[in-house]
């Protein structure tokens, strides 16, 4: 969720420089700014369609990526509107000899981490997701807790039993660990 | 302001992916001498021709643009609420963090149960947590005192001592 809005704040910015210089660009010739570009010439000038007929079909192939190339940046950039507030698990490869790897499937090891921290007391729900780089993997652990809950206690335990409980599963040595707690209110709702 | 930006940035990349595929297929068609699919590109030949610089429905399209560029420039820049806050004092290496809209919601149900206050409201931004209560009463003196200890405490409970400094405004019940 971050890194989408990071994202859509840099892109936004871009689009929106790119949109004032060229409005501002277009206004200060039609105003006449610009001793060497008069404002009473046409938008497009004899000179510039004479150049682009010398190059037609340079120019059109140009012109037919650069749009195929914006519609894809596009396409990577909805997509990642669309992208869930927690990202997908991502499998840990593990290289046993030089003839090959090993995948471990990582949600099942989420999975069972989430269950175990959500059966604690004041705990009312719970999920994790295992992402990063597979030797050294970062696990996000999202907690439903009551608002009257040990927080201090619930914490001490995540740090104290699961995550070493998981990093033994997965038989790693090293795994840095992101716990967010979500307050559920006494009336039992999910504030978001 | 969040759920604003994603909105505008989906129809944006939306517009993107959706146009730049349309202008490429519009190159190919014209390519093999067809006239145009959806894009009207003759007719916007004819007004680049026909219109100079100095035009006024030129500059309209200009002004609209330079604002459309502010606007978007504004979307980007403007200011977000942290989704989370980092809490201190847990004892543990982990780093843990409180979401800031569940600890609002909590913080209003909390500041809410004062003796004397009806309503609560506490938005957390840049380490503060500003507290708007009402109260049924028509004499708040020291209510805003109760409302913040409250809070210091709840927060304290939470590892956020320190983190997050707690201002209680109680409005009184109208005379």
């Amino acid at each position: 969720m971050a890194t989408t809005t990071r994202i859509n704040r840099t892109v936004l910015c871009l689009l929106g420089l790119l949109l004032i210089a060229g409005g501002g660009f277009g206004l200060s010739r039609g105003f006449d700014s610009f001793a060497a570009l008069p404002a009473d010439e046409p938008i497009l000038s004899d000179t510039t369609r004479a150049w682009v007929a010398h190059h037609h079909g340079a120019f059109w192939a140009a012109v037919a990526v650069a749009a195929l190339l914006i519609a894809l940046l596009g396409v990577v950039w909805l997509r990642q509107q669309l992208r869930g507030a927690l990202p997908a698990n991502q499998d840990l490869a593990r290289h046993a000899d030089e003839s090959g790897s090993t995948r471990v499937r990582s949600g099942d090891a989420a999975s069972a981490l989430a269950d175990e921290i959500s059966n604690w007391p004041g705990v009312q729900d719970a999920s994790a997701r295992l992402l990063g780089d597979p030797d050294r993997p970062t696990v996000l652990v999202r907690v439903g807790v009551a608002a009257d809950a040990d927080f201090a206690d619930i914490c001490r335990r995540v740090d104290a039993e699961a995550l070493p409980e998981l990093r033994q599963c997965l038989e790693l040595e090293q795994l840095d660990a992101d716990l967010e707690l979500r307050i559920r209110t006494r009336e039992g709702r999910a504030v978001r | 302001m969040r759920i604003t930006g994603r909105i505008i940035s989906a129809l944006l990349a939306m517009a993107l992916a959706v146009g730049g595929v349309l202008v490429a297929l519009e190159v190919l068609v014209a390519r093999l001498g067809r006239h145009y699919l959806v894009l009207d590109h003759p007719r916007w030949d004819h007004y680049v021709r026909a219109n100079t610089w100095a035009a006024p429905s030129f500059r309209w399209l200009m002004v609209l643009m330079v604002i459309g560029g502010v606007v978007l420039v504004a979307l980007g820049l403007a200011h977000r609420r942290p989704l989370q806050v980092e809490t201190v004092g847990m004892g543990t290496p982990t780093r843990i963090a409180i979401q800031r809209s569940s600890l609002e919601s909590a913080l209003g149900d909390d500041a809410g149960r004062v003796d004397g206050v009806s309503e609560a409201r506490v938005r957390v931004d840049k380490g503060i947590a500003k507290v708007s209560a009402r109260s049924n009463r028509r004499d708040v003196g020291g209510l805003d005192r109760a409302v913040t200890q409250r809070v210091e405490q709840r927060l304290a409970d939470w590892g956020l001592a320190g983190r997050v400094q707690v201002r209680a405004r109680v409005t009184a019940r109208e005379k």
